[in-house]
C-alpha cells in the first residue's frame, strides 16, 4: 500500500487502517491530538496525566474503530470517546475547567495579539465561571476546536439549545470587552 | 437590517459562514464591520493553532497498538439476519415464479439441479461466512458458558 498523505480525508484513512494498516491511524493522531490533549488538560489539569489520558482515547478509539459508522465526522466520535474518558476520570474529582494559557499552543505572537488573545481568553473565562461547571467544557470545544452545535451535542450529550444560548450569551460578553477594550485605546 | 438584528445574529452564529444577508450589512455599515472582524480576530487568535505543541502522542500510541486487537470491519448482526432472511425468502419465492413453473416441468431434471446446486452453494456459503466470521464471538460465548457451568459445580 502506498504510504497514506498528511492530506487524506479521515474517511479515508479509517478504511485503510481497517484493511490493515496501523500505521495509517498515526495520521489520525497527528490530526486531533491537540483537542484529546486539551481535553485531557480540562479534565485532569495535569500535563502528564493528560498525556497518559490522550495515549488511552486514542487506544480507545482504535480498538474500536470498527464501530465508527459515519453517522458522524470521526473528529466528533472521537471528541466524544474523549469527553466520556474525561467524565469517567473525574467522576469523583474536579470538573473541567478552561486553562489560563494553553499548554497545547506555544505559538509565539506579537504583544498586540498576545494582549487580544488574554482579552479573550479572560472573558472566555468569565463566561465560564457563570454557567453550570458542566457545561464549561462546551465553550472550550466551540472556540479552541471550531467545533459546529450539532456536533458538540452529539459529543458531549447536552441539547444543542443549550449550548447554542451558553455560546451566545459568551460571544455577545466576548464581543463587549473587545469593545470596551477599543473605546479605552481610542481615549 | 439594523445594527441590532445584525449583532444578534453574529452573537448566534454557528462555527460558520455568516448568510448573505449579514454579509450585505457589513458592506454597508463599517461600524459593525469593525465589531464583526474585532471579534473573528479575536476568536482565530484564540482557536489552536493546527501545529502540535510540546508533546507529540504519535509514537506514545503507535508503541501501544501492537498490543491491543486490531479492528476489523464487522457485518452487525442485524446485517446478517437480514441477509439471510433475503436467502430464505428468495427460496421460498422461486418456485412460485411463473417462469419457473413454465421452465421446470418443461426442462424437468435438467433444469432442477443447476438450480438445487447453485441454492445450496448459496446457502453453505452463507452458514460458512457466518461461522467463519464470528468464531471469536462462538468461543467467547463457549468460554462464558463453561465458566458458568465450572462456577456452579464449585
Ligand atoms: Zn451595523
Amino acid at each position: 500500500m502506498n504510504p497514506i498523505g498528511p492530506e487524506a480525508a479521515d474517511e479515508d484513512i479509517i478504511a485503510r487502517v481497517l484493511d490493515g494498516d496501523t500505521d495509517a491511524f498515526s495520521v489520525l493522531v497527528r490530526r486531533y491530538q491537540r483537542r484529546v490533549l486539551r481535553l485531557g488538560y480540562g479534565f485532569l489539569k495535569d500535563a502528564d496525566a493528560a498525556e497518559d489520558f490522550s495515549q488511552d482515547v486514542f487506544v480507545k478509539a482504535y480498538v474500536g474503530l470498527a464501530g465508527f459508522q459515519g453517522r458522524s465526522s470521526f473528529s466528533t466520535w472521537l471528541t466524544r470517546i474523549a469527553y466520556n474518558a474525561g467524565i469517567n476520570a473525574t467522576r469523583n474529582a474536579g470538573r473541567y475547567e478552561a486553562l489560563d494559557s494553553d499548554p497545547v499552543d506555544t505559538r509565539s505572537l506579537s504583544p498586540e495579539d498576545e494582549h487580544i488573545r488574554a482579552e479573550t481568553a479572560a472573558a472566555l473565562r468569565r463566561a465560564m465561571a457563570a454557567l453550570p461547571e458542566k457545561y464549561a467544557v462546551c465553550l472550550d470545544l466551540y472556540f479552541r476546536d471550531g467545533m459546529r452545535y450539532e456536533d458538540i451535542g452529539i459529543a458531549t450529550g447536552f441539547p444543542v439549545n443549550t449550548i447554542k444560548s451558553h455560546v451566545f450569551r459568551a460571544k455577545r460578553d466576548l464581543r463587549k470587552a473587545l469593545c470596551a477594550e477599543e473605546t479605552r485605546n481610542d481615549l | 437590517m439594523t445594527c441590532e438584528r445584525f449583532l444578534e445574529l453574529l452573537d448566534g452564529l454557528d462555527n460558520e459562514k455568516p448568510p448573505a444577508a449579514m454579509a450585505a450589512h457589513v458592506r454597508s455599515c463599517p461600524a459593525c464591520a469593525r465589531r464583526a472582524a474585532a471579534l473573528q480576530s479575536a476568536v482565530d487568535l484564540y482557536r489552536l493553532p493546527d501545529i502540535a505543541g510540546s508533546s507529540n502522542m504519535v509514537p506514545r500510541v503507535a508503541a501501544m497498538l501492537p498490543f491491543v486487537s486490531a479492528p476489523r470491519r464487522s457485518v452487525s448482526m442485524r446485517n446478517w439476519l437480514g441477509a439471510g432472511f433475503v436467502l430464505l425468502v428468495s427460496m421460498i419465492m422461486i418456485p412460485g415464479l411463473s417462469a419457473f413453473m413454465v421452465i421446470a416441468p418443461d426442462l424437468g431434471a435438467d433444469f432442477m439441479v443447476p438450480v438445487s446446486l447453485v441454492l445450496g452453494c448459496l446457502v453453505t456459503a452463507y452458514s460458512g461466512l457466518f461461522v467463519v466470521s464470528h468464531l471469536d464471538d462462538f468461543s467467547r460465548r463457549l468460554k462464558a458458558y463453561q465458566g458458568r457451568q465450572a462456577h456452579k459445580a464449585a
